[in-house]
């Protein structure tokens, strides 16, 4: 199967990529100097980020796909992009904070970016709820695929809410030293291949589930 | 100066330890969770 040919090779690179990245991040990046060796979050926080953005435009799209062609293999994408969005979510949760803690002093702000990230976890969250729990299938897939468009609406907003609202703790622009944008672009590929991997092992077991359904 | 930045460089490596720990027990966790799946839908048929 073809599918699984693409997930095996881009495990394989995801982890290779990961070890080389956790090399950087640990012996060769600098350590910034204001905010110490806490700054280093930032080469697996940011990129998680943007791959959860990628993996919920996935979701994004072919739910749009399945709402007009009732394609099951579309639905089957569109479920993959939000579980994994959600994974890379989690770690963006989970990392920030406790950057947070030791950057701002505190564990949580309610400024723009966090809460309209926080918001945009708890409908992908309701989105992974609704399929696990929903009995009716086919209007399950229905009301996510509603669900995963309109929460994707939330990604621009996350990603523009500094410029549109300002913030009191991020940054508008950052400012790297050659050796921090070296390691960045390794983590941030690190992360992509790791969130494609996922995401193609797990279209890769719904597609032999369905067929072992049939 | 420069004693007090290192000085909270080293506080700071606390949270940068924690932080990734966690990043790599959720990975970790999802990485299972799909083998396990994987492993029981080939078991189911």
């Amino acid at each position: 199967m073809k599918i699984k040919s693409f997930a095996m090779i881009t495990s394989i690179i995801a982890v290779i990529l990961n070890l080389f990245a956790l090399y950087m991040v640990f012996f060769y990046a600098p350590i910034e100097i204001q905010m110490g060796a806490a700054q280093k979050i930032f080469y697996y926080h940011v990129p998680s980020a943007i791959s959860s953005y990628i993996m919920l435009f996935v979701s994004f799209l072919f739910s749009i796909i399945f709402l007009v062609t009732k394609n099951e293999l579309a639905d089957l994408w569109a479920y993959a992009g939000a579980e994994v969005g959600l994974v890379f979510i989690l770690c963006v949760l989970i990392s920030g904070p406790i950057w947070g803690r030791s950057a701002w002093g505190k564990w949580w702000v309610w400024e723009p970016r966090l809460t309209t990230f926080l918001i945009l976890f708890l409908m992908y969250f309701s989105y992974i709820l609704l399929r696990t729990f929903s009995s009716e299938e086919m209007k399950s897939k229905r009301i996510s695929a509603i669900l995963s468009i309109i929460a994707f609406l939330d990604v621009p907003i996350v990603n523009r809410a500094i410029a549109l609202w300002g913030s009191v703790v991020h940054p508008k622009k950052v400012a790297l030293e050659k050796e921090m944008w070296q390691t960045f672009i390794v983590s941030f590929l690190a992360v992509l291949f790791l969130a494609f991997s996922f995401l193609l092992w797990r279209v890769y077991i719904g597609i032999y589930k369905e067929r072992k359904n049939e | 100066m420069s004693e007090f930045f290192l000085q909270m460089g080293r506080d700071s490596s606390k949270y940068f330890y924690f932080s990734y720990i966690l990043i790599g027990v959720i990975i970790t966790i999802y990485t299972i969770s799909l083998i396990v799946r994987g492993k029981r839908s080939r078991k189911d048929g």
